[in-house]
């Protein structure tokens, strides 16, 4: 990402006062358990290695929009 | 580890060149739904759309995808799910995140390479008149394969 990267966007974001509630799912290319843990930590509610299926942003999507597929 | 036909090896890490091979082949499989193939003899084409990304780190160096217009504007296609005619400025994008996602899905299978090392925001280059010029004593290691039977060049100079 331009500006800034992934995390600091999360973190941010948690700090914007309507918007903190707006759930975050991160798609990306790091794939280390490192950062998976940083980014749930930051805030996210969810975390999508790419590449990725459709079937996989369900999987993740669903569950934090609260609906049933 | 040997590199396959569609492998091209000038390099001392010519042992990453089949998983370079394997985490561009996913990439294109799970993002287009498109299998590469193993090219031909080049055909002299041009190739005049180049994507590339930097890392840093512990792996110093930039991974390049190389391919025609035509080429380009079918993987955007493929990967945003319209129609080739409407692709426009989309097609640096798409570009730019296939190199991304290579590079990264590269980096992943390396051991000891996915918490260390960090790419930078793709860049697009269109056009081919132009000269890349890397440090004196990089590695390369380049992928020749075919997108849709269209030519298709993956590299990844490696700084010392």
């Amino acid at each position: 990402m331009p500006v800034m990267d992934g995390l600091e966007f999360v973190k941010q974001l948690s700090g914007v006062a309507n918007a903190k509630d707006v759930p975050v799912v991160m798609i990306t290319t790091e794939g280390s358990e490192a950062h998976v843990v940083q980014a749930l930590s930051c805030g996210a509610r969810g975390y999508i290695r790419k590449p990725f299926t459709a079937e996989q942003v369900k999987e993740h999507v669903i569950p934090v929009l609260g609906v049933k597929a | 580890m040997k590199a396959s036909s569609a492998t091209l090896a000038v390099s001392a890490h010519e042992h990453w060149l089949p998983l370079l091979e394997v985490g561009a082949r996913e990439v294109f499989e799970v993002m287009l739904g498109c299998h590469l193939t193993t090219a031909g003899p080049s055909t002299g084409e041009s190739l005049n759309i180049t994507a590339m990304v930097g890392s840093a780190g512990k792996l110093r160096g930039v991974m390049r995808i190389q391919c025609n217009k035509k080429s380009a504007i079918t993987m955007a296609s493929k990967m945003l799910g319209v129609e080739t005619y409407k692709i426009g400025p989309e097609l640096a994008d798409a570009m730019g995140e296939i190199c991304n996602m290579v590079a990264g899905n590269f980096k992943n299978t390396i051991s000891g390479l996915s918490d260390g090392c960090m790419l930078s925001v793709p860049t697009v280059i269109t056009g081919s008149d132009y000269n890349l010029h890397s440090p004196a004593d990089s590695e390369i290691l380049e992928l020749k394969l075919l997108f849709e039977n269209m030519p298709l060049v993956i590299s990844l100079a490696i700084h010392s």
